[in-house]
């Protein structure tokens, strides 16, 4: 057991190794990524600042206080997207035969699909993250206590595991279709709409929907509206906080269980 | 004990049938008619520790799905595979581990990454120790003189040497299995020999069993020391070459070229086809009569100028066993 | 003409056939224009106007953005950047049509089916559910259609200038993430331009993004005046101009450069 531990620790940590160096040879794309995602992150801040800021408040919510809420959302998603990218290509993994690879050798199939490909291209998600998250909690004032450090802690955990099961599920679709669709243009754009902005402002029947179908709500929304007081439109106590990393590993169990079954009906069938 | 032991294999797809055009479209959008294909029908075999076994049929005759199952890729649909006494389905990490698999058409390389640094994550997804890897470092090189190219990037090899750092990657961890799916597929000459002399190289020095799928004649006829000859999905044909020629092809034709017209005689070992002037045609089973029998035998007759004797080409011989056929017609 | 028509309707069929990539970018553009509409509903709130603009008139700009945004889409950067990586790119330049040409018509006749199965349906969804999106007059929807038209140029050869870095760069796909990102936030297709502060404003209408959305858009819900929509249309067109010539000049260097180094 323990060496099993060790062994796929070590392996995870050579992975990473191994796409630093594969990066490290195309440093002119590391910038261009870097310069990419602080300009989309510039059209989320944007969003915020002017119009927000002309209008007041939005639903009730501050400039300063979206800002928080931005922040909040913006650090699992990085998180999200330097651990879970890989399971974005299921389809395209499948059908270059590359699956058959992960097959033949002697490792778990899901950690090879994580690790494989490390996405250090992702820390140029984290940096913007970081710094959108900081100037939130500066414009909120947040108080950093240990109780509130590790409810951001746990909160980042369960967020992270949230989207990375979302991601995972959609992915897993394709064992079953055999294609290579790809749903990350939808996936990141309903997280977007989901966590950036309160979610009262849409209708009630939305609002449920994502809360106890597709829990986004506990990305970010919840745990934020717990830490600044605000109304979630469920009247939920403020240990709400303590809901995501709990929803986060019951949605990423279900989506590695859909994994497993997927694997195991391309077993039977084939690409 | 066999070291692999199939048992009863079989494997179907369900495929859906596709109506054509617009109307057939519309029609297996609401109604999906499904036809069960089965690819493997009933396999059986043992093959024991150290053989060289070529495993050929025509495309789409069940070759790669038979491998994709011995190697743990695939489930069959039901029948009974056991590599060492494992099954590759139920213990899928300890079967490969001890299983070497290289698919001439697609890498296990790493494209961003040098040889040596491909070697590098194989030797730590394998847990080699290192007295064993250096080891077979160098053996590799020994046969396949990867060091030519080892500090190259992967997406920098040519056909011939990626082939070559395949191999050599397949053979790492010292498996006692090897399955070779086309490996010599688009190679030129030289390569052709250098992967045909290593697969020679480890069976005789690490006494590895070898599985290859193929197409070439050449690995057929160099390598395989046993053939198992798949055909729509069942196995027509389990034994060595000699064997199927002298099955399929007993025969062999003289043609001979003599002087002077003269009325050649019928030989009571060979048949005469035919003669026309000063050329006649025998056609003889070698295992009863030998070439230089019949020769000499013709000589008291007349005075010949020449002569040539003519095989089955081992082409037809193949295709002949892939379709069924007992005898081989013509020759 | 001939040959050029007949790559726009291929170019149509294949589109068909990937029906389900066809249904899922309809309904991702559905809910997002949606989504969007909310947060416009909800920034309003009880306000009637904002910077001279009406809830409703927003509600209408976001629903034509995305509408028009479908309609904008187009494949010349990728094209390029494929015929490179691949190597091809010299013999496409040296084919007996024009390469961009064929480019250019593959691009109109996707525009041609964006505009049944992707346009069509975000009208349809917004007029049931927001606002129907209903232009000042006709005259302000006439003069819509001609300045989208402009703008399809300006975005084309934008496109087509940003997928001309293949021939330096190798892996130009974030590259083209970011000219996304740039559009979307400088041509005021997200946010209207008006809510930006006044220094960026100007610093704004020197560049050739804000006439790909906000010129169109502002046209047509009617918040310019006649003299307005004729200056921002004549510096549109001239800004085609401007950028067919950058456009043609970088071909022609690129196709000599093809012709001495071979590919």
């Amino acid at each position: 057991m323990l060496k099993t531990i060790r062994y796929y620790a070590g392996m995870g940590i050579y992975y990473i190794k191994l796409s630093l160096l594969g990066w490290m040879e195309y440093p002119m794309n590391l910038a261009a990524w870097l310069g990419t995602n602080l300009l989309q992150f510039l059209v989320g801040f944007a969003t915020i600042k002017f119009v927000v800021q002309e209008f007041g408040a939005l639903n009730g919510w501050t400039y300063s206080q979206i800002a928080f809420l931005y922040g909040l959302a913006m650090l699992s998603h990085a998180f999200s997207i330097i651990l879970f990218i890989q399971t974005w290509h299921i389809g395209g993994i499948m059908l270059a035969g590359e699956l058959d690879r992960f097959l033949l050798r002697p490792m778990n199939v899901l950690f090879q699909f994580l690790f494989m490909d490390f996405n250090l291209i992702g820390l140029t998600d984290l940096l913007p993250g970081v710094i959108i998250f900081i100037y939130g909690c500066m414009q909120v004032r947040f108080s950093w206590t240990l109780y509130s450090t590790l409810a951001i802690m746990a909160v980042l955990f369960g967020a992270t595991l949230i989207r990375g099961a979302l991601f995972m599920a959609t992915g897993s679709i394709a064992f079953w279709t055999k294609s290579n669709s790809d749903f990350s243009g939808i996936n990141l754009n309903i997280m977007d709409r989901t966590t950036m902005y309160p979610l009262t402002m849409y209708p009630r029947i939305i609002q449920m929907i994502f809360t106890f179908v597709l829990p986004f709500g506990f990305i970010s929304f919840f745990p934020a509206s717990a830490f600044l007081g605000m109304d979630n439109g469920f009247s939920f106590p403020s240990w709400i906080i303590w809901f995501t990393p709990v929803v986060g590993i019951a949605v990423f169990t279900l989506s590695c269980l859909l994994f497993c079954a997927g694997l195991r009906k391309y077993d039977s069938a084939g690409s | 004990m066999p070291l692999i032991k199939v048992n009863d294999l079989v494997k179907e797809y369900t495929v859906i049938k596709k109506g054509k055009g617009l109307k057939g479209a519309l029609k297996s959008l609401l109604h999906k008619e499904k036809e069960i294909l089965r690819a493997v029908n009933h396999i059986s075999f043992s093959i024991q520790h150290g053989e060289i076994v070529g495993y050929i049929g025509p495309n789409g005759a069940g070759k790669s799905t038979t491998v994709k199952m011995l190697s743990g890729i695939l489930s069959p649909t039901s029948g009974e595979i056991l590599i060492d006494g494992l099954s590759p389905q139920k213990d899928r990490k300890r079967v490969v581990q001890n299983l070497g698999v290289v698919f001439g058409q697609r890498s296990q390389l790493n494209w961003d990454l040098r040889l040596g640094e491909s070697f590098e994550l194989l030797k730590r997804i394998y847990r080699i120790d290192d007295r064993q890897y250096q080891e077979n470092l160098a053996m590799m090189d020994a046969i396949l003189e990867i060091h030519k190219f080892i500090h190259t990037p992967v997406r920098q090899l040519s056909l011939g040497q990626r082939m070559r750092g395949d191999l050599a990657a397949a053979m790492l961890h010292s498996p006692q299995v090897l399955f070779l799916d086309e490996p010599t597929i688009g190679l030129d000459v030289d390569g052709k020999q250098a992967i045909r002399k290593f697969v020679k190289e480890i069976n005789r020095l690490k006494q590895t069993t070898v599985i290859l799928t193929t197409h070439d004649l050449g690995d057929i006829q160099e390598l395989c020391s046993r053939l198992i000859i798949i055909s729509e999905g069942t196995i027509v044909e389990d034994g060595s070459l000699s064997d199927l020629i002298d099955r399929i092809a007993p025969y062999r034709i003289l043609h001979v070229e003599l002087y002077e017209e003269a009325e050649l005689p019928i030989h009571p070992l060979a048949e005469k086809i035919r003669q026309d002037g000063t050329a006649a045609v025998y056609r003889f089973d070698k295992k009863k009569v030998t070439a230089a029998q019949l020769i000499e035998d013709l000589s008291c007759f007349c005075k010949m100028k020449d002569f040539r004797l003519e095989e089955a080409r081992i082409e037809d011989i193949i295709r002949a066993a892939y379709h069924k056929k007992e005898k081989l017609e013509g020759v | 003409m001939r040959p050029y028509l007949y790559i726009a309707k291929v170019r149509m069929l294949s589109a068909l056939a990937y029906r389900f990539d066809v249904l899922s970018s309809i309904v991702i553009q559905c809910l997002a224009v949606i989504a969007s509409c909310f947060f416009w509903i909800a920034a309003y709130g009880n306000q009637q106007a904002a910077l001279g603009v009406t809830r409703d008139q927003m509600l209408t700009y976001t629903v034509m953005s995305s509408t028009l945004a479908c309609l904008l889409t187009m494949n010349v950067e990728n094209r390029i950047a494929a015929s490179v990586q691949k190597g091809s790119v010299a013999l496409d330049l040296l084919k007996p049509v024009n390469i961009f040409g064929i480019y250019l018509w593959e691009d109109i006749g996707s525009v041609a089916i964006a505009f049944l199965q992707n346009a069509v349906p975000l009208l349809l969804i917004g007029a049931l559910f927001i606002v129907a999106p209903v232009p000042a007059s006709a005259a302000h929807f006439l003069l819509f259609i001609l300045s989208a038209a402009f703008s399809y140029m300006i975005n084309w050869l934008i496109a087509a200038l940003f997928g001309m870095w293949s021939f330096r760069i190798v892996r130009i796909f974030p590259l083209l993430c970011m000219k996304g990102h740039m559009i979307r936030l400088l041509s005021g297709s997200v946010i209207p331009l008006w809510f930006f502060p006044q220094w960026l404003q100007t610093v704004l209408s020197f560049l050739p993004f804000r006439y790909i959305y906000q010129l169109p858009l502002s046209v047509y819900i009617g918040i310019l005046s006649p003299r307005e929509t004729a200056a921002q249309m004549g510096i549109q067109f001239i800004w085609i101009l401007l950028l067919g010539c950058l456009f043609f000049e970088i071909k022609k260097g690129v196709t000599r450069h093809l012709l001495v180094q071979g590919g």
